[in-house]
């Protein structure tokens, strides 16, 4: 890895974690792509600048300068056992379910935009989670926060998803945002009218457009992980070797067909 | 506590959509189709009875792959239109020349469910739909015959004030308003003569109709059911209803007069509710080019010329772009409407997935099985949305690694017959009636690959037998006839006698009975005779018990998923599994009628009279079981080897074998 990323990795790290204080963050909300922000994190935590005070399964990072602040071990575990077997009466929440129910929320509501006590209600977890919830959904630009005079409204972005402009998808590799997502969605809706389906296989698409293959999926499986579109198996046993090897693998399933949301 | 397990895999599947609960849905999933059906399914309630109003298209409700629930769809469509609606739920139909027969057959079974969805199915309180169908075009009439002064009533206004608040049980009760209704029969025909075109007689419909309603407990109540399936009638039974001779039908093309009854149904509902008819599993109609073609026949007529319904067409997109489409006409394809996609499962509905499946009582449980919620982010990594079949399995692969021994292996196919049987049993009490598309399902596709036999579509020349078996020296022809017309029967019994002469005696027919019908032949019918000496050389009528059609219904339903791959198996496993496990029942149809006759078997030595006795008593009485259960009846216990030797003793008993289990039977005509 070049030195200068993984340095931009750590200072990220540090930064955010510095941030949230000693409500600390699992190692899947820490900031970096998946290969910089593992040796980042093992290299930090080795020079003792950060510590996991969850464990090895579910972890919890804070700064090393906060874990005086937080209770002793043996008194954290003594918590979380107490929480456990109040489970029942009174469910602790973590930030994930936090922003679970946050969303919710906000899909679910008849007005588009709510205050924070609307956009909140049924939130079991500490004000300072919440308050991390709702920073986490606003940097993940999942909600956006407007001012009016004194007063904060929340709106989610699928209310007004389907007003935005589309936007390039942004990876890092090249190939992809070279590939024009005008021209993919304008091939996908002629083939959707021809046939007169909303799923179009993935090899008409190809065939249609004309482009390389493997940039295509790349393309898709991203639009897929934005939640743009929907890839499915399709039927295997009656596709022909082209249809099949225009498959995008997800766990090992193949997908063969892919449906864009308008 | 111990068996507690919220992603059981027979949980998965609906297969009856009436049993959709509706607190296992989760929120916001597949909304919008729901709601867009609902919506057109007010339009049809706009407008004064008697409302004649069409639909442009049949709905089409697509699914991107297999488990993304199309049939809970329904379910739920069935719960939201529980008492507006009268709600059919159609199987595939397997023939290519007795398709209306199959769908209105298919539909009359469906119309015997209670009224009210989340009732008990035969809940004798509980009026059905077709009860409450009857019920509510009768009195539908004649309050408009009221109204418009064909009936005079002395204080109009609270005749009809009284109507309205009528319960049919309230109707049922009182000998005089029964008997009132009968007076005025005629006058609500002729009434309904002038405002419907009924392919029918008004008054032989009025008369069933009235019949079936307002006498439960009528013994014509089956013949009633006859002539609303097309079948013919024993002329006696249809004077008693009052069926009129031309509506009694010996002769004539059954599958277009199951189509026109059909029509007419939806243009009765008009006095009363729309019909909504929904046509699940698809695929099937792909495994034959022609059957595929007929089913679009049957939704452009249903677009084109049925009244006040809602009907619904289920598919899996790419199946049915392959093996469906193609082999529709323009016409067809222009009769469905605008796909509706469904949705998968998001984050979100997952995670109230999971907390539906474990209810409050198991919190522990569910927390340690949701963990820190990275597997579920690591499900939804790549995709925003996964379908609800997919994303059970991969809790329930979580659930055994965390819970059980690991992630199991895949079932046995004949654990999964043995979950389909109890499920038939327990659930679908609807399905121990006729239904001929099992039967010819049977004796064409999935005899296709038993040894020595050829198996051939036939047309016989009366058009009885529709389905011929060939062997080296002989051949067996099936008809499938559900009716108890005595002079239909005659002609089949004629016919039947005919190809057995020509054939020089090489050749039995096959014909099925079910534990419903009436048994044959009636012992007041002039041909009984006859009927009873051709029994005994060229006329097989094989009366299944309820055991055994449980099993052949199980068999039919495990093969219909297999193709719409609602389970692990493909469909030619499944064709395996049947042709070894149902020995029974091929050794039953291939048996020479003579050859049985003389399989009288002599009562060997060291076997006790008292054991037989005992033995025959059993069986008897219980018509049907398994081998193992009788065994545990005795009274003193005997080998295995022993209690074989002393059935082979009994002739009236039937040792039926397969791989899984041994089956006893009763043929108390030995």
């Amino acid at each position: 890895m070049i030195p200068d990323l993984l340095a931009t990795c750590k200072q990220g790290i540090i930064e955010k974690l510095r941030e949230v204080g000693i409500s600390g963050l699992p190692k899947s909300k820490l900031p970096g792509t998946s290969k910089s922000k593992l040796q980042a994190v093992e290299e930090l935590e080795k020079s003792q600048v950060i510590v996991n005070i969850g464990t090895t399964k579910s972890s919890r990072y804070i700064l090393k300068e906060f874990e005086k602040l937080v209770p002793e071990k043996a008194a954290r575990k003594k918590i979380i056992k107490k929480t456990v077997s109040a489970e029942l009466f009174d469910k602790p929440e973590s930030i994930i379910d936090i922003i679970d129910i946050i969303e919710k929320n906000a899909i679910a509501a008849s007005s588009d935009i709510l205050t924070q006590k609307e956009l909140t209600k049924g939130c079991k977890g500490s004000a300072a989670d919440v308050e991390e919830a709702i920073r986490q959904l606003s940097e993940s630009h999942k909600l956006l926060k407007l001012k009016s005079s004194k007063t904060i409204y929340f709106l989610h972005i699928s209310k007004i998803q389907s007003l935005m402009p589309s936007v390039q998808p942004v990876s890092e590799n090249k190939a992809i945002s070279e590939l024009n997502r005008e021209r993919i969605l304008g091939a996908y809706r002629k083939i959707s009218e021809r046939i007169r389906f909303p799923d179009v296989e993935i090899y008409a698409l190809q065939q249609e457009i004309g482009c390389d293959m493997e940039t295509l999926k790349a393309f898709l499986l991203e639009e897929s992980r934005k939640g743009n579109a929907v890839l499915s198996y399709g039927d295997w046993s009656l596709s022909d070797e082209n249809i099949r090897s225009a498959a995008i693998h997800i766990r090992g399933k193949a997908h063969l067909l892919v449906h864009f949301k308008h | 506590m111990e068996n507690f397990n919220p992603f059981r895999k027979e949980d998965e599947n609906v297969s009856e959509p009436r049993i959709v609960e509706a607190e296992k849905t989760v929120s916001g999933l597949n909304e919008m189709p729901l709601k867009q059906l609902l919506k057109k399914f007010e339009d049809l309630k706009k407008g004064q009875a008697p409302r004649r109003i069409k639909g442009a298209y049949a709905h089409f409700i697509l699914s991107s792959q297999p488990g993304y629930g199309k049939s809970h769809l329904i379910g739920r469509l069935f719960r939201s239109l529980s008492e507006q609606a009268v709600l059919v739920y159609i199987r595939p139909f397997g023939s290519t020349s007795s398709y209306w027969q199959s769908v209105l057959m298919n539909m009359i079974n469906e119309l015997r469910f209670p009224d009210k969805i989340g009732i008990e199915y035969g809940n004798k309180k509980e009026p059905s739909q077709l009860e409450m169908f009857a019920y509510g075009i009768i009195r539908s009439l004649l309050v408009s015959a009221i109204e418009n002064r064909m009936i005079s009533v002395k204080d109009e206004k609270r005749v009809l004030n009284a109507f309205c608040k009528c319960s049919l049980e309230d109707f049922r009760s009182s000998q005089n308003r029964v008997q009132w209704v009968r007076n005025n029969l005629k006058k609500l025909a002729s009434c309904l003569q002038s405002i419907l075109n009924l392919s029918e007689s008004a008054q032989s419909w009025l008369s069933v109709l009235f019949e079936y309603a307002y006498f439960p407990e009528s013994e014509l109540r089956i013949a009633c059911l006859d002539w609303l399936k097309g079948g013919s009638l024993d002329p006696d039974e249809a004077k008693n209803i009052g069926i009129g001779v031309r509506s009694i039908h010996t002769d004539s093309d059954t599958n277009e007069l199951c189509k026109h009854r059909l029509l007419d149904f939806c243009q009765l509902a008009g006095f009363f509710r729309p019909f909504v008819f929904c046509f699940d599993q698809t695929e099937n109609y792909g495994e034959n080019q022609n059957l595929a073609k007929i089913f679009g026949l049957v939704v452009q007529v249903l677009a084109d010329e049925a009244y006040n319904h809602l009907t619904v067409v289920t598919a899996n997109q790419h199946v049915w772009q392959k093996s469906v489409e193609p082999y529709w006409e323009e016409a067809y394809k222009s009769r469905l409407g605008p796909p509706i996609r469904l949705e998968g499962l998001n984050r979100i509905q997952a995670s109230e997935l999971i907390e539906r499946r474990f209810g409050k009582d198991n919190a522990d449980k569910k927390a340690e099985f949701i963990g820190d919620k990275q597997w579920l982010n690591q499900l939804y990594e790549d995709r925003y949305e996964i379908g609800v079949r997919e994303f059970l399995q991969e809790c329930r692969d979580r659930w055994q690694t965390m819970f059980e021994n690991g992630i199991a292996e895949k079932p046995l196919l004949s654990d999964v017959y043995k979950q389909y049987l109890s499920r038939i049993d327990k659930s679908q009490p609807k399905r121990f009636v006729f239904d001929p598309d099992t039967f010819r399902w049977f004796v064409k596709d999935a005899a296709a690959n038993l040894p020595e036999t050829q198996v051939k579509e036939y047309k016989s020349e009366k058009g009885y037998f529709t389905l011929l078996w060939k062997f080296k020296d002989r051949e067996i022809l099936f008809g499938f006839e559900a009716g108890s017309n005595w002079a239909r029967w005659q002609a089949i019994t004629r016919e039947a006698q005919k190809y057995y002469e020509a054939k020089r005696q090489k050749v039995k027919a096959v014909l099925f009975r079910t534990p419903e019908l009436q048994k044959l032949p009636a012992a007041r019918w002039k041909i009984a005779p006859v009927m009873e000496k051709a029994g005994q050389q060229y006329l097989h009528i094989f009366c299944l018990e309820r055991q055994q059609l449980m099993m052949l219904y199980a068999a039919y339903d495990l093969y219909l998923n297999a193709v719409s791959e609602d389970i692990p198996f493909q469909k030619q496993d499944v064709l395996r599994f049947i042709s070894e496990e149902f020995g029974w029942f091929w050794e039953t149809i291939q048996q020479p009628i003579a050859i049985k006759k003389e399989a009288g078997v002599s009562e060997p030595d060291g076997i006790k009279k008292e054991l037989i006795e005992e033995i025959r008593g059993i069986v008897e009485h219980e018509k049907f079981l398994n081998m193992d259960e009788a065994m545990k009846k005795l009274s003193e216990s005997v080998s295995a080897e022993l209690f074989r030797k002393a059935c082979c003793c009994i002739p009236q008993i039937r040792v039926h074998d397969s791989p899984t289990v041994k089956v006893l039977q009763w043929q108390s005509n030995q």
